[in-house]
């Protein structure tokens, strides 16, 4: 007798399927990447002990160009006043030269902060699939910061945009994660490959998705 | 008379310039502290070994340097 129905067995229904990704790891796999597929050694709050990153999203590295720009000026910027002859002392003539080297410095630990904050802001905004959750953590203006987490199996669609000329260019864009729990959306604006992310996550929940 | 003399002194700019330096410097510590301090906040909410801790040191020079800096201006200026 032929068999019409074969229950699947309970070691198969726990395997994890892991998502193929076009892309090579081993390229993206460094502590200030924007996007990488299964990083090691990086860890969040709560995260179980059988649960493993699949996915860690970042803004696209271009997005930091107008504050590296602007650092690289500021830097610049005495040196070029040097360069030019233009003598700032001349202009204060009564202040000895020891406050303009207090200034000096003062200033570039200004630059420093600006630098380093938009860095932080950059590097602590992150977007991580893990197997069984999609987290999002969103770190602003210094003091700002808001962790978002969601089962996979409360997505409920995932759809990306991308829009503009450099968007096109670099392969950034924005995904959106429309849940059914309290946080309706999750987005991971300004990401690199949009297409892959929306694929992978799309894989790890089983659904159909937008574009 | 001595009162008018402290008056007098306080009241010359580079004495003026040397206070309103410190409480600059003293402002950007401050500032410096609560940064270091939101470091160390999002190192434990998500942690990469290598890149935590150079963010955290980063963090923590930047707070040395501001002391260091207001030692300096308290102390040649």
């Amino acid at each position: 007798m032929p068999d019409i129905f074969i229950p699947k067995s309970p070691k198969t229904e726990k395997h994890i399927r892991v998502p193929l990704l076009s892309t090579n790891s081993k390229e993206h796999n460094h502590p200030f990447a924007s996007f990488c597929d299964t990083p090691s050694n990086i860890s969040f709050h709560n995260q179980e002990p059988d649960e493993k990153i699949v996915l860690l999203l970042r803004r696209h590295f271009i997005t930091n160009f107008s504050w590296i720009i602007i650092t690289v000026i500021l830097v610049l910027l005495p040196l070029l006043t040097n360069i030019l002859g233009i003598n700032i002392q001349a202009f204060l003539p009564f202040f000895p030269a020891r406050f303009f080297m207090v200034g000096l410095i003062f200033y570039y630990l200004i630059i420093f902060s600006y630098a380093f904050i938009n860095f932080i802001t950059w590097y602590y905004n992150i977007f991580l699939v893990t197997q069984k959750r999609i987290v999002d953590i969103d770190f602003s203006d210094i003091v700002y910061h808001n962790v978002a987490i969601t089962k996979l199996n409360l997505v409920e669609d995932v759809n990306y945009t991308q829009v503009g000329f450099i968007p096109s260019l670099f392969n950034f864009g924005d995904l959106f994660v429309q849940t059914a729990g309290e946080v309706k959306h999750f987005e991971a604006l300004k990401i690199p490959k949009p297409n892959d992310a929306t694929h992978i996550i799309q894989d790890l929940i089983g659904g159909k998705h937008h574009v | 008379m001595s009162n008018e003399i402290v008056l007098s002194q306080l009241l010359q700019p580079l004495l003026l310039t040397k206070i309103f330096f410190l409480i600059l410097i003293f402002a950007y510590i401050i500032f410096a502290i609560v940064i270091a301090r939101q470091v160390r906040v999002m190192n434990n909410v998500v942690t990469e070994k290598q890149s935590s801790m150079l963010l955290s040191l980063l963090s923590i020079i930047n707070v040395i340097a501001a002391i260091s800096l207001f030692i300096v201006t308290l102390a040649i200026l």
